[in-house]
């Protein structure tokens, strides 16, 4: 468990929307809290799916990861004063996401090294957080290259159907122009969810990824499970709503997966 | 096909333009910034710069190639000298001094090399006239400590055959003026932001390493620097007055050994996780050929590493005894040199305290 050493950072991206980005990355920032470590959650969305999942109205926020961006004068103290709020979960944090968001790409235009904002910003938290989990936007854009830019893994969560399997091929290009374009020390693991064993929809996509990525996909799956969205109804993890759920298994297991290290997940290179 | 290439080449040049800016540069490229062959100079192009310098050469390149008559840039060249010659003020001089970009000066001077006339250039009657264009190139000063290139890589804007590629949009506000006083600044600075990482020596090229585990962290130590591994002793001799990742001494066929908890070792502000990592614990792997030895939960295999397969840790790390991860193996690298040396020393000063 490296994040028992130094920061860790995940990145959980898909060009395609609705394939579980949120949930994921809520669910494991849930159980790696669980666990003890101390996690930091980051709304990198304009549409801030995250924040509103904590029950949080990101309009509301007097400052957010924007401001966080744009404001990399911000030390340590600051960005735990300002930006960083409880999620109501020990050990686990959030910052807010903001529909400004949408407009940083023009903010940064003019900043030398605007791939790496996210790296500056979070090398000042080191101290503070043993895992940060980003919610990537499904666009490519200033903020997902930012967030492939800092991370040491890559989860891209992809919902086992048809035209999922599309948006997974778009989001591995991107995958392999980020390390062409020389950053490819991060492993990406394809995380098939919403998963349902009773659709031969379901069946078939799984397959084909099975057969497509054998390398970087994650062996389990991450089932349909109705809890997951009562779970975001009572803005918590669901480890911390229904611990015995098939959902909270399914990232039980994948959180297994990822701690251990085991290299079942593909180089960017 | 031909147009998902270009959105390709589009993405691709957009997500390596983001990451460009502070990537650890290999080395420096060297640009020819004076085509005349008595006063041709190579000067060290920082990283930073280069985008902008590269899509300055390409402008000047499609200004060439927009020109009907001049299908030889060399013989345009010589015929820009003919005209700077007539056309040199004082002014100029005061501006443009000897090391300056000569792609600046053909570019002014286009009009006149068009026809070797000021006036009426017809040429130009159905194009856009160019009013005092901003200078596409940058103005470099050669410095006397510029060191000599390391690297023979060379764009000679002026070679005929060099391939021209096509034209690029280029924002007004990309245009502007770099002046000499900037690059300077953009040359004094460091290139990059990130820190230098030190590679002991001994993690040149390939090297063999050991992984042990603590709990489910996995540790590497590099067989150079692998002393031995013996089963723990469950019945250590406790010593009085040590610090908490001090476990205490074990006995082996030379002597005793002093055994350090590795867990609370590499993460002393998390005392719990790191004690009840420690009930794991079986074996001791030794250090180098010192009496130092760090219990560990399990050993596996060895594995051969790549220097290029390790994130090195840069310098001045919180973490000087962590050589770096190996990010394939989700594992990290100890200095076994770095460590042992702040064990002696905090062994030192808590023997005299």
């Amino acid at each position: 468990m490296l994040g028992d050493i130094f920061l860790q950072t995940w990145a959980i991206a898909n060009q395609k929307g609705g394939v579980g980005k949120t949930t994921t990355a809520v669910n494991l920032g849930g159980l790696l809290a669980e666990k003890g470590y101390r996690v930091l959650l980051l709304d990198l969305d304009p549409q801030t799916s995250l924040t509103s999942y904590f029950g949080v109205n990101s309009d509301e926020q007097a400052f957010n990861i924007y401001h966080c961006m744009t404001h990399l004068e911000w030390d340590a103290k600051a960005l735990k004063e300002r930006a960083i709020l409880s999620t109501g979960v020990e050990h686990l944090s959030f910052i807010s996401g903001s529909i400004a968001l949408a407009t940083i790409d023009r903010q940064l235009d003019q900043l030398q090294g605007k791939g790496f904002v996210l790296s500056k910003m979070l090398e000042k938290l080191q101290e503070y957080f043993d895992y940060v989990i980003l919610d990537c936007p499904p666009i490519l854009g200033i903020l997902l290259i930012n967030a492939l830019a800092v991370c040491q893994r890559l989860l891209i969560p992809c919902q086992t159907e048809y035209l999922a399997l599309k948006g997974l091929e778009r989001m591995l290009n991107t995958v392999h122009m980020v390390a062409k374009a020389g950053k490819s020390d991060f492993i990406y693991t394809i995380i098939p969810t919403l998963f349902d064993r009773r659709t031969l929809a379901s069946v078939k996509a799984l397959r084909t990824m099975r057969d497509k990525y054998p390398e970087a996909l994650w062996q389990n799956v991450i089932p349909i499970d109705t809890k997951f969205r009562d779970a975001s109804l009572a803005h918590q993890p669901l480890n911390v709503f229904e611990p015995e759920t098939q959902g909270t298994h399914g990232y039980r297991v994948l959180i297994k997966h990822l701690l251990q290290g085991s290299i079942k997940g593909s180089e960017a290179s | 096909m031909q147009q998902k290439g270009s959105d390709e080449e589009i993405l691709q040049s957009f997500v390596s333009s983001l990451l460009m800016d502070e990537k650890e540069p290999v080395a420096p490229q060297k640009l020819v910034v004076n085509e005349n062959p008595i006063s041709q100079k190579i000067v060290t192009v920082p990283h930073k710069i280069k985008p902008v310098l590269s899509e300055r050469l390409k402008l000047a390149q499609n200004l060439l190639k927009q020109m009907p008559k001049i299908q030889d840039v060399a013989e345009a060249s010589r015929k820009l000298e003919d005209v700077k010659v007539e056309h040199k003020t004082a002014e100029q001089k005061a501006n443009h001094p000897v090391e300056n970009s000569s792609v600046n000066e053909m570019v002014k001077h286009q009009p006149h090399t068009i026809n070797g006339n000021d006036e009426n250039p017809p040429e130009f009657s159905s194009r856009p006239k160019i009013h005092k264009p901003e200078p596409l190139a940058i103005k470099v000063r050669v410095q006397p400590q510029v060191s000599p290139p390391l690297l023979k890589r060379e764009t000679d804007i002026l070679t005929p055959h060099t391939p021209i590629e096509p034209q690029l949009k280029i924002k007004p506000q990309v245009i502007e003026q770099i002046t000499t006083k900037e690059i300077q600044q953009q040359q004094a600075k460091p290139v990059t932001q990130k820190r230098i990482s030190k590679i002991p020596d001994w993690g040149r090229g390939r090297f063999q390493t050991l992984i042990f585990k603590v709990g489910e962290i996995k540790l590497a130590v590099p067989l150079v620097k692998l002393g031995g591994i013996h089963r723990l002793d469950p019945h250590l001799t406790q010593l009085a007055g040590q610090p908490e990742w001090y476990m205490g001494l074990m006995r082996d066929q030379v002597g005793n050994l002093s055994v350090i908890d590795t867990a609370l070792w590499i993460m002393p502000d998390r005392y719990p996780l790191a004690k009840e990592l420690s009930q794991d614990y079986e074996y001791v792997v030794l250090l180098d050929d010192t009496r130092w030895a760090l219990a560990g939960g399990s050993v596996q295999d060895a594995l051969m590493i790549r220097e290029d397969e390790v994130n090195w840790t840069p310098e001045n790390s919180k973490r000087p005894w962590l050589a770096g991860m190996l990010v394939e193996h989700m594992c990290a690298l100890l200095d076994v040199d770095v460590l042992v040396d702040m064990l002696n020393k905090l062994s030192k000063k808590n023997n005299r305290s």
